[in-house]
């Protein structure tokens, strides 16, 4: 999976393909030390699926950039891939949006 | 568990990058099963769960040691209908009762995939044998 990242002002929007899963993680993981703010959008609309090795390295990229005065958030999640963060609970732990507009703006809140 | 000659047999390398053709088979596997209530998410959980067992041994069962094979049987049964899947590796021990269960209460890093595949299947065992680990996983359909 290629990672395409953008900005959008001073936050960085990172868009994903198809499986998330424990071969892509690792690379999710080496983009956050390259980011230069700690707003992150996670543009899920064309992720087909996801592993537990992939929602670690969200939560991991939330807490980093929580503990930057930040935050890592979600948007556009396609409705399968909704079960791993319902079962382990962590949709209670992201801000999750429906578009990835709403998701920008709420840095600006 | 006994081979039925409709099965499918994968013997897959101990590497992630494998988990997208684990899971395109199994999906092919499953589209092929006729009757099956709310299809898709039957076969995205079951994927989910088979993916998270095959994960585990990947990080856990070879170490560093190249060359470390999973194979993966999948077969439906019947009386009652349900799907099976066993598996193996050949790597070292593990321990079920070493894994504690994720705090739900709390934001977990790690930890939560055979949690994952113990919710997502109707039954998930483990067992060492002489040469390796067996995992079965079975979900009624």
């Amino acid at each position: 999976m290629a990672l395409n990242t953008r900005s959008i002002g001073n936050v960085g929007v990172l868009d994903l393909h198809g499986r998330f899963d424990a071969h892509v993680a690792p690379a999710v993981i080496e983009w956050y030390g390259r980011l230069p703010a700690p707003q992150i959008v996670v543009n899920l609309v064309d992720v087909t699926f996801i592993d537990s090795s992939a929602l670690a390295a969200l939560a991991g990229g939330m807490k980093r950039c929580r503990q930057r005065d930040g935050d890592l958030r979600l948007c556009a999640l396609q409705q399968p891939v909704r079960v791993i963060f319902e079962l382990t609970r962590m949709h209670r732990a992201f801000e999750i949006f429906a578009t990835e507009a709403e998701a920008v703006a709420s840095f600006t809140r | 568990m006994e081979l039925h000659s409709d099965a499918l047999r994968l013997d897959l390398p101990a590497a992630n990058k494998y988990l997208n053709v684990l899971g395109a088979c199994l999906n092919a596997f499953i589209e092929r099963i006729e009757g099956i209530a709310e299809p898709r998410v039957t076969a995205y959980n079951i994927e989910l769960a088979v993916n998270e067992i095959f994960a585990n041994i990947v990080a856990h069962a070879y170490g560093d040691a190249p060359g470390g094979r999973v194979d993966v049987v999948v077969m439906l049964a019947s009386d009652p209908r349900r799907l099976l899947i066993a598996i193996r590796d050949t790597g070292i021990a593990f321990d079920p009762t070493a894994v504690a269960e994720p705090d739900l209460e709390d934001v977990q890093i790690n930890g939560y995939g055979l949690f994952l595949a113990r919710s997502l299947m109707d039954d998930v065992a483990y067992a060492r044998c002489a040469d390796g680990n067996t995992w079965q996983l079975i979900k009624h359909l």
